[in-house]
C-alpha cells in the first residue's frame, strides 16, 4: 500500500515538473523500483517521452549515463558506440569525521560537512586547480545524502578511465614523499612559486611558521633547541623555504609532516572514485526523485546559499497519516517532527513520504 | 619536413607519405628487425628515407597489434619512446617544439593544458597545477614527451585485427616466435591467494563494469602472496588480455594504474565481502579454503 502510494506521488509530481537532459538523445537511462536500478540500456528520443514515462511509470530511482552514445539504446555495452562521457564527481560522506549527535533518519551536521565539501571542490579544484568553467560545471543534490558534479565541456569528453582517477587521486593530496624528500642530504620541499598541492603546502607552511609562538611550535612535537633555532631564526627558515630549502634548521622533517597532514585535512576532498573513473556507471538524474527520501535531486544554482529543505518535492499543507517502527525525530522543511513507535501520526505530505520513502513507516488510513 | 619525419616517423604528418600499395614481406621483416631491435634495447644511428620509416613504424604497430601482447607492445613503445626522446633532447630546438607541439597543441612557456598533460599520461598527484594549467621544468617536459610518445606508439585503438590481411597477421605469429620468451609465469605462480578459486575466476575475466575491481583484487592477492611488480604486472597482463574488450577496452595501463595503487598501499586486505559487494563473486564460496580455515 505505502509502495503504491510513494508511486502515486512520484507520479503527480513528475506530471506537473518536467525533467531537462542535455544532449538526451545520446544517453542511457535506468530505472528502479525495488533497486535503485532495476533495469538499464532504456533510451529517449525526446524530453517528452521521458517526462511521459517519468510521469506514467514513476520509478522511485531514475538514473542516466554521463556516457553519450551512438546506440544508447543498444546492448551488451560494447555495441553502443560510446562517443565520449561528462565527468562526474559524487560526494556523499564527509572527508573528515566530527564527534556529534548523529540522527540517522537526517543528519544535518553530516549534511553540512559534506555541502562544505562539496563548496571546496567547487571552488578550489573544479574552478580552481582544473579550471574549468563555471558554465560548464553543473551540481545537483544527490536527493540524499551528498552531492553530484557534471562537468560537461567539450575537453572533458574523451578523457580515458586513467585521466579520469589521476583526477579523483587528485583531491586527496599527494604522498608525503612526493612532497618533501632528501636531495643532496637536504630537505627539499616546494618553493614560492609552487602551484597545485605544493602550492597549497607552502602557504600552510609558511603561514603558520610566521605567526607561530614557541607554545605552538611545542605542540607540533618540536623539542629543546630546535624549537628556540626556528623562533629566533624564522625570518631565515622562511626565505630558505621560498627557495625550496626546508632543512634550513635540521629537524623539522616530522613538523613540516604534521602541517602537510593538516593541510591535507583541511583542502583533501573525498569522493566516490568509481563513479567517475567508470563511464559506463549511470548516475541519479538531475532534478529527478530519490526513492529513498522523496526528495528532488535537485539542480543547484548556488551551492552555499542550498539547504536540504530547498529540495522538498511535495505539499507542506497536506497531510498524510503514517505509524513509524520506533520512536524518531528530525528536522524538515523548518519544522521538527516527533513520532512514538507503531503510534498512527498526522503528519505533512513531505515529511510523511520522507518517512515512507525511508521504509521508517507505513501509510495508515483513516485519521492519527 | 621530411627529414623531420625519417627522424620521427611517430608525427602525424607522416601518414601522407604512406602509400595504400601491397605491404611487401621485405617490409614487414623490416618492422619485425624495428620491433626486435628496439625489444632489445638496440639504437638506430641511420635513418632511411622518410617514407619507408614511416611505412615500418606503421608495420611494426600492425605486427604488435596483431601479436596481442601488451607486455611486448609497451616495452617496444617504452624503448622507442626513450629513444627519440633522447635525440630529442640532441638535436635541433626546432625539431623539438614541432614535436611538442603535436603532442601538447596548447604549450605555452613551460606549460600545457591539464587534458594534454593527462592524455600523455602524466601523474596529477604532484603536478603544479593551476587554472586548469599544468607547469612543468625542461625535465618534467620531456618526461611527459616520452610518456605521450609511448603512448602513441602502443595505442592500437585504430587497427582492425578482424581486417588485417593474411600475410600480416602471419608476420605477426612469426615476430612472436622471434621475440625471447618470457617465463610463463602468471597463470602458473601458485600463491596461497592466487590459488583461490574466486580469484582464478577472476583472472580469467570479468564484464565490463566490473573490470577495474576485478583488477584491484587481483592487485591485492599478488601484494598478499609477495610477487614483485614485475611479476604482478604479468598477472595483470593475463587479466587484460582475458577481459571483454566491451565499450571501452580495459587497457593495460588502467590495470597497472591499480596495481601500483594497491603496491603503495600494501598493507590492504583481501576482502571477500567486498567482493562479493561488486559482484566478483558468487556460489563458489560455498568451497573456498579461506572459508574453511575461518
Amino acid at each position: 500500500m505505502s509502495l503504491d502510494f510513494i508511486r502515486k506521488q512520484f507520479g503527480d509530481y513528475y506530471a506537473k515538473n518536467a525533467v531537462e537532459i542535455p544532449d538526451l538523445r545520446h544517453r542511457e537511462f535506468g530505472f528502479g523500483v525495488e533497486d535503485k536500478i532495476d533495469f538499464r540500456h532504456k533510451a529517449f528520443a525526446s524530453q517528452e517521452d521521458l517526462n511521459n514515462y517519468l510521469a506514467r511509470e514513476a520509478p522511485l530511482y531514475a538514473s542516466y549515463s554521463a556516457a553519450h552514445y551512438g546506440l544508447p539504446e543498444a546492448r551488451p555495452m560494447q555495441r553502443k558506440n560510446f562517443l565520449g562521457a561528462d565527468l562526474v564527481f559524487d560526494i556523499d560522506a564527509p572527508s573528515q569525521k566530527t564527534e556529534h549527535a548523529h540522527n540517522d533518519l537526517l543528519c544535518r551536521v553530516c549534511l553540512d560537512a559534506v555541502k562544505n565539501d562539496a563548496i571546496r571542490l567547487y571552488e578550489d579544484f573544479l574552478l580552481g586547480d582544473f579550471g574549468f568553467s563555471q558554465k560548464d560545471v553543473e551540481v545537483n543534490f544527490s536527493g540524499q545524502k551528498g552531492f553530484h558534479f557534471h562537468v560537461r565541456g567539450e575537453n572533458v569528453q574523451q578523457l580515458s578511465a586513467n585521466a579520469r582517477r589521476q583526477l579523483v587521486d587528485y583531491l586527496q593530496g599527494p604522498p608525503v614523499e612526493k612532497l618533501l624528500f632528501e636531495s643532496r642530504k637536504v630537505l627539499r620541499g616546494p618553493a614560492s612559486e609552487a602551484k597545485g598541492w605544493g602550492g597549497k603546502l607552502y602557504s600552510q607552511a609558511r603561514r603558520f611558521l610566521a605567526t607561530a609562538s614557541l607554545e605552538e611550535l611545542r605542540k607540533k612535537g618540536l623539542r629543546g633547541q630546535t624549537t628556540l633555532s626556528v623562533f629566533e631564526n624564522r625570518a631565515f627558515v622562511l626565505r630558505k623555504m621560498a627557495e625550496g630549502n626546508w632543512d634550513a634548521v635540521k629537524g623539522l622533517h616530522s613538523l613540516w609532516e604534521k602541517v602537510l597532514e593538516e593541510t591535507r585535512s583541511q583542502h583533501a576532498v573525498v569522493v566516490d572514485g568509481a563513479v567517475s573513473f567508470d563511464t559506463a556507471r549511470l548516475i541519479r538524474l538531475p532534478d529527478s526523485l530519490h526513492g529513498s527520501t522523496g526528495f528532488i535531486a535537485k539542480k543547484i544554482a548556488r551551492l552555499q546559499a542550498f539547504a536540504v529543505d530547498d529540495a522538498l518535492a511535495f505539499s507542506k499543507e497536506k497531510t498524510i497519516n503514517v505509524a513509524c517502527d520506533k520512536n524518531l525525530e528530525f528536522e524538515l522543511g523548518g519544522r521538527v517532527f516527533e513520532s512514538a513507535e507503531g503510534k498512527p501520526v498526522e503528519l505533512p505530505l513531505f515529511a510523511g513520504l520522507f518517512l515512507l520513502c525511508k521504509k521508517r513507516a507505513k501509510l495508515v488510513l483513516g485519521e492519527a | 619536413m621530411v627529414e623531420l619525419i625519417a627522424k620521427y616517423p611517430f608525427l602525424t604528418q607522416a601518414r601522407e607519405l604512406l602509400k595504400s600499395d601491397r605491404v611487401k614481406y621485405e617490409e614487414l621483416e623490416r618492422a619485425q628487425d624495428l620491433v626486435i631491435d628496439a625489444l632489445a634495447g638496440k639504437k638506430r644511428e641511420f635513418f632511411k628515407s622518410a617514407e619507408e620509416e614511416a611505412k615500418t613504424l606503421v608495420l611494426a604497430k600492425l605486427l604488435l597489434a596483431g601479436l596481442q601482447n601488451e607486455l611486448v607492445a609497451r616495452k617496444f613503445a617504452s624503448s622507442k619512446a626513450a629513444e627519440f626522446v633522447e635525440s630529442l633532447k640532441n638535436g635541433d630546438e626546432s625539431e623539438l617544439r614541432m614535436v611538442e607541439k603535436e603532442f601538447f597543441p596548447s604549450i605555452g612557456a613551460n606549460q600545457i593544458s591539464l587534458g594534454d598533460f593527462l592524455k600523455a599520461g602524466g601523474k596529477l598527484a604532484e603536478a603544479q597545477l593551476q587554472g586548469g594549467r599544468v607547469f612543468l621544468d625542461e625535465n618534467a617536459l620531456f618526461r611527459l614527451l616520452r610518456n605521450a610518445i609511448a603512448f602513441k606508439l602502443s595505442d592500437f585503438s585504430q587497427i582492425s585485427l578482424r581486417n588485417m590481411p593474411p600475410l600480416v597477421r602471419e608476420a605477426a605469429q612469426e615476430l612472436g616466435e622471434r621475440i625471447p620468451a618470457e617465463p610463463a609465469f602468471a597463470s602458473a605462480f601458485k600463491g596461497k591467494y592466487l590459488q583461490l578459486e574466486c580469484v582464478q575466476k577472476i583472472l580469467k575475466g570479468v564484464p565490463e563494469g566490473k573490470r577495474y575491481y576485478g583488477s584491484v583484487t587481483l592487485a591485492i592477492a599478488c601484494v598478499r602472496d609477495g610477487l614483485t611488480r614485475e611479476q604482478a604486472a604479468q598477472v595483470m597482463q593475463d587479466y587484460v588480455n582475458n577481459c571483454p574488450r566491451g565499450a571501452q577496452p580495459f587497457t593495460l595501463r588502467e590495470a597497472l594504474a591499480s596495481l601500483d595503487w594497491v603496491y603503495k598501499h600494501p598493507s590492504i586486505g583481501f576482502s571477500c565481502s567486498v567482493n562479493v559487494s561488486r559482484g566478483l563473486i558468487d556460489g563458489q564460496c560455498a568451497n573456498c579454503v579461506r572459508r574453511r580455515k575461518r
